[in-house]
C-alpha cells in the first residue's frame, strides 16, 4: 500500500441492474483509518456501492482501488475487507467462537494464534463467556456484537458495515453508536457504514456521503453538510429545514432554506419592529425544544424551533409572534 | 366460557383420534394378524396355517390353540441362509442405491435451489413429472432399456463405445438404476428445501471472510442441509429395503432382495409363516431408522417454531 494514497478509490464506478442504474458514476476516496458514512433512502445505491466494495458486485463501468491495487476483478473471498451483514449472517450451525475464529481459519492460522484471537474479539465486544454458545441463544444485541468480532477477527484495513443497528431497538442503538465509535478509534480501522438514518451518521461518521438515485449528492463533515447543504434533497434528508420560495436566478430555480433553530421568534408586544410578523399554528413541546408552526402573513409556514433554556412561558397556538431570519442563516440553494 | 374451552378440547380430540383410528384398523390390526399368522405353523390346509381362531371357539380351546403358537418360523429364518442372505443383499443394494441417488440428487437440488425463482418452479414441476405416469410403466420402460438389444446398449454398440451388450439387465446393477431412478424426486425434494431455506448472505459471509466457493460449500452449505440429507436418505432407503416390484421387473432369477423372497414364500411355497415372520423382521429392521427420520423431522419442527 503506498502511504500516502487512499484506502479506497472508485474510479467513476457505475452499476447497473437491467436498465436501472443503481450506481452511476460514483467517484470517491476513503482514507484509511476513517469512519465514513454512505447515507441515503432506500433504493440509492448505498447499498450496492457497498457490495461494489465487499466484491459481491462488479461494476460495468470504473474500477475500484484498495490499498493502491486495482480489485475491480477480484472476487470478495480474495479482498482485504470485511463486512458486517445487515441479517448478521451468523453461521447457525457454528458456535460463537467458531464464528469469530471461521475467517483466520481460512487464511490457515495455527489453533493458537486462532483461539488467542477470538478470546481477544470476545473481550473488545464485551461478550466473554459466550464463546460456546449458539447464534439462536444469543439476543439481537449480542448477536450484533459477535457479527462485529467476527468481521474484524481478521485485522481488516476496512470494515463495511450494513445498516450495522437497524436490528436493534432505539435505546440499544443509541448506545450501539458510541460503541462503535469508540471500537473504530481504538482499532483504527477504517469503517464505512451505510445507513438510511442521518442522525446515526452524524453521531458516528467523521465524513458523509449522501447518494441519490445511484449519484453521489455531496460528501463532506456532518457539520459541512448540515450548515451548507449543496442541493435542496440534502438540505431536506439532513435534520429538519424551511424551504422558502423558489426564485429565478441566471435561468436556474433557486431556493432559500433555513435550519428551523437559526429562526428567532419573538413577542409582537416587544419593541422592535424588525422580523415578519406571523402567528403561531401549532407547537410540539419535545422537552430540551419546542417546535413551533408559524405562519407568515403570506401564507408561509416556518418550523421554528426554540430552546427551552429559559423560564419564559413558551408562545401558545395563536400567539402574535415576530419572526427573525439572521443573513447568514439563509442558505442559497441552486438546484 | 368453560364449556366452550371443553368443547374446543373435545374437537382438539376428535381431530386427533380420527387418524389414529385409522392408523388403528388398517395399520396395527393387519399387523397383530401378521404377526399371529408367523406364530402359527404351515398346513396344507385353506388357509395354510394353523392354528385358526373361530369366533365360536370357548375359553379351552383359545388356550390350546394359543399353545400351539411358537418362535419357530422366526427361528427358521435366522437358520435359512436364503432369508439371512435376502437380508444383507437387501440392505446392500438399498444402501448403495441410496448413496447414488444423493451423489445424483444434491447437485440436482442445489441447481434448483440456486436457479431464478421462476425457473425453479419449472425445474422443481419437471423433477416431479414422471410422477404422473404409473410406476409400474416407467419401471416396465427400464426393461426396454436395460435388456441386451435394448436402447443402451443399442446406442452405445451403434456409437461403437462397446461392441458387446453391457449385460445389466437382470442384475443387481439394473435394481439399483431403477431405484435411483424411481426415489430421486423423494431425496430431491427434501434436499431442495434444506438448501433453499438457507440464507444467501451466509455464503456471502463466508466469502468475505476469505473462503473460496468451494470451501463455503463444505463448511457452510453441505453441514445446513444435513437434516435434508438425512431426510431424504432415509426416504429412499426405508422403501426400497422392501422393495418388491423393481427387483421383481428388473432383477435377475439369482437376485436376492427381501420382498420377492417374501413373496415367494407367501405364493409359490404358500409357507405364510415364514413370510410373516420376515415381513415382521423387516419391520423391525426398519423400525431404527423411522425413529431417526421422526426424530429429525421433529428437530427441524422444533427450529423453526
Amino acid at each position: 500500500m503506498t502511504q500516502s494514497g487512499p484506502l479506497v478509490r472508485l474510479d467513476r464506478v457505475t452499476k447497473r441492474f437491467g436498465e436501472v442504474s443503481a450506481v452511476e458514476d460514483v467517484s470517491l476516496d476513503i482514507a484509511a483509518g476513517e469512519f465514513f458514512a454512505l447515507l441515503g433512502p432506500s433504493g440509492c445505491g448505498k447499498t450496492t456501492l457497498m457490495r461494489l466494495i465487499a466484491g459481491f458486485e462488479q461494476p460495468d463501468e470504473g474500477r475500484i482501488f484498495i490499498a493502491g491495487e486495482e480489485v475491480t476483478d477480484v472476487p470478495p473471498h480474495k479482498r482485504p475487507v470485511n463486512m458486517m451483514f445487515q441479517s448478521y449472517a451468523l453461521f447457525p450451525h457454528m458456535s460463537v467462537e467458531k464464528n469469530i475464529g471461521f475467517g483466520l481459519q481460512q487464511e490457515a492460522a495455527s489453533r493458537a494464534e486462532i483461539t488467542e484471537r477470538v478470546a481477544e474479539m470476545l473481550r473488545l465486544v464485551q461478550l466473554e463467556g459466550f464463546g460456546k454458545r449458539r447464534p439462536d441463544q444469543l439476543s439481537g444485541g449480542q448477536k450484533q456484537r459477535v457479527a462485529l468480532a467476527r468481521a474484524l477477527a481478521k485485522r481488516p484495513k476496512l470494515l463495511l458495515l450494513d445498516e450495522p443497528l437497524a436490528a436493534l431497538d432505539r435505546k440499544l442503538r443509541e448506545q450501539t453508536q458510541f460503541e462503535l465509535k469508540e471500537v473504530q478509534r481504538r482499532l483504527g480501522t477504517a469503517f464505512v457504514v451505510v445507513t438510511h438514518d442521518q442522525q446515526e451518521a452524524s453521531v458516528m461518521a467523521s465524513r458523509i456521503a449522501v447518494m441519490r438515485l445511484g449519484k453521489l449528492e455531496q460528501i463532506g463533515t456532518p457539520a459541512e453538510i448540515y450548515a451548507r447543504p449543496a442541493s435542496r434533497f440534502v438540505a431536506e434528508f439532513i435534520g429538519d429545514i424551511n424551504i422558502l420560495d423558489g426564485d429565478m436566478k441566471g435561468g436556474r430555480e433557486t431556493a432559500t432554506a433555513i435550519r428551523p433553530e437559526r429562526i428567532l421568534l419573538e413577542n409582537d408586544a416587544g419593541l422592535s419592529a424588525n422580523g415578519l410578523p406571523g402567528i403561531v399554528d401549532d407547537l410540539a413541546f419535545r422537552g430540551s425544544d419546542t417546535l413551533y408552526r408559524v405562519r407568515l402573513e403570506s401564507g408561509t409556514i416556518l418550523r421554528v424551533v426554540a430552546a427551552n433554556s429559559g423560564h419564559r412561558d413558551p408562545y401558545r397556538p395563536g400567539d402574535r409572534v415576530r419572526v427573525q431570519i439572521p443573513p447568514d442563516a439563509r442558505i442559497l440553494l441552486s438546484h | 366460557m368453560e364449556r366452550a374451552r371443553k368443547a374446543r378440547a373435545r374437537r382438539k380430540w376428535l381431530v386427533i383420534a380420527i387418524p389414529y383410528a385409522w392408523l388403528l384398523l388398517f395399520f396395527l390390526a393387519p399387523f397383530a394378524l401378521v404377526l399371529k399368522i408367523s406364530l402359527s405353523q404351515s398346513a396344507l390346509s385353506q388357509p395354510p396355517y394353523a392354528p385358526v381362531f373361530d369366533w365360536s371357539d370357548d375359553f379351552r380351546a383359545i388356550i390350546e390353540k394359543l399353545q400351539t403358537l411358537s418362535f419357530e418360523s422366526f427361528a427358521g429364518l435366522f437358520g435359512d441362509s436364503l432369508y439371512v442372505e435376502s437380508y444383507i443383499s437387501s440392505v446392500l443394494v438399498a444402501a448403495i442405491a441410496t448413496l447414488l441417488t444423493l451423489l445424483i440428487a444434491y447437485p440436482f437440488a442445489l441447481g434448483i435451489a440456486r436457479s431464478s425463482p421462476e425457473l425453479r418452479s419449472i425445474l422443481l414441476g419437471l423433477a416431479i413429472a414422471p410422477f404422473w405416469t404409473s410406476f409400474l410403466i416407467r419401471v416396465y420402460a427400464w426393461i426396454a432399456i436395460l435388456k441386451d438389444e435394448g436402447l443402451l446398449n443399442r446406442f452405445l454398440m451403434s456409437v461403437g463405445i462397446i461392441d458387446a451388450p453391457l449385460g445389466i439387465f437382470a442384475t443387481n446393477t439394473a435394481i439399483v438404476i431403477g431405484i435411483v431412478y424411481s426415489y430421486l424426486p423423494f431425496m430431491l425434494l427434501p434436499l431442495y428445501a434444506a438448501i433453499e431455506g438457507q440464507d444467501p448472505a451466509l455464503l456471502e459471509a463466508a466469502a468475505d471472510l476469505g473462503a473460496s466457493p468451494s470451501r463455503a460449500f463444505l463448511r457452510i452449505t453441505l453441514p445446513l442441509s444435513a437434516r435434508g440429507i438425512i431426510a431424504g436418505s432415509l426416504l429412499v432407503f426405508i422403501p426400497a429395503v422392501g422393495e418388491f416390484v423393481i427387483p421383481d421387473l428388473l432383477g435377475g432369477s439369482d437376485t436376492l432382495m427381501i420382498g420377492r423372497t417374501l413373496w415367494n414364500d407367501f405364493f409359490l411355497n404358500r409357507d405364510w409363516p415364514s413370510a410373516s415372520a420376515a415381513a415382521i423382521v423387516l419391520l423391525i429392521l426398519l423400525v431404527g431408522p423411522l425413529l431417526i427420520y421422526e426424530r429429525v423431522q421433529l428437530q427441524d419442527e422444533k427450529a423453526r417454531a
